[in-house]
């Protein structure tokens, strides 16, 4: 279990690196930090839609790419 | 699926729905193969990204500059290196660095050195190695590496035992994204 644990956890990790720097940007703060909207807002400087924007459009493309690597068996 | 309920679903995810909003967006779900598979889906990658919330450092190599800016040179860096060549001090226990840049020039050696007698493991990442973290030598209490660099600005910070470190002898620093403080050496 530790492994297949640490597995996933580096499958992220490349997933993420493999996103745009926008896309990197908003989930780390939003997901792994979680940070909420309006502190993204003073930190990135940029408006709550677009970061919305944003989140919506890198949780897609990062769920995309796990599900690329891994099949339809890993979702959770 | 149309973008609006795109949205919905990420508002749900961020607990940005009221509870009716929220049981109406489930209920459609549940006769919404394309709906429900696309929450599901979302709700999967949202709690991978959680699980590394746990981790010190969960993402290296993201820690970049936000911009890179040009900025004088010269005395400014041979004052700087004499004031950091002079000065011992205490840092967050027995740590004390100092990064010393002597003869500015043409892939001008630079020595990084850092003392941490405690440490196990000390690093260096930056502009300079992509921000890829490379070991430093440890010869008692000091850690060091000497690298070749070109005169320009560089951002970097060090990695002590897995921690990421702002090297406080810096003689400037720039803020990244995440409200850390990298340290800057001007060239």
């Amino acid at each position: 279990m530790a492994v297949a644990g640490a597995q996933a956890t580096a499958q992220v990790q490349q997933a993420l690196l493999r996103l745009p720097e926008k896309s990197r940007v908003v989930l780390v703060l939003k997901d792994i930090e979680g940070r909420s909207y309006q502190e993204m807002r003073v930190i990135l400087r940029l408006p709550i839609t677009t970061l919305k924007m944003r989140v919506v459009r890198a949780r897609t493309h990062l769920a995309g790419l796990l599900e690329h690597w891994e099949g339809t068996d890993a979702r959770l | 699926m149309q973008d609006s309920d795109r949205r919905r679903v990420h508002a749900y995810l961020d607990g940005e729905l009221s509870p009716a909003a929220q049981e109406a967006l489930l209920c459609q779900a549940r006769e919404d193969a394309a709906l429900g598979a696309y929450i599901t889906s979302m709700k999967a990658v949202q709690h991978r990204l959680r699980t590394l919330q746990t981790m010190d450092d969960p993402l290296p190599r993201f820690r970049r500059p936000a911009v890179a800016r040009s900025s004088a040179m010269g005395l400014r860096v041979l004052a700087a290196a004499a004031i950091l060549l002079g000065c011992a001090g205490i840092w967050w226990g027995l740590s004390v660095s100092e990064p010393t840049a002597p003869a500015p020039a043409v892939n001008a050696a630079v020595e990084f050195a850092y003392v941490a007698p405690n440490a196990g493991e000390v690093q260096i990442a930056g502009d300079f190695t992509d921000w890829k973290p490379i070991g430093l030598h440890q010869s008692g209490d000091r850690w060091t590496t000497n690298l070749r660099l070109s005169p320009g600005r560089y951002t970097y910070m060090y990695v002590v035992d897995g921690r990421w470190t702002t090297d406080p002898k810096a003689h400037s620093f720039r803020d990244d994204e995440f409200g850390r403080r990298n340290a800057v050496l001007h060239l």
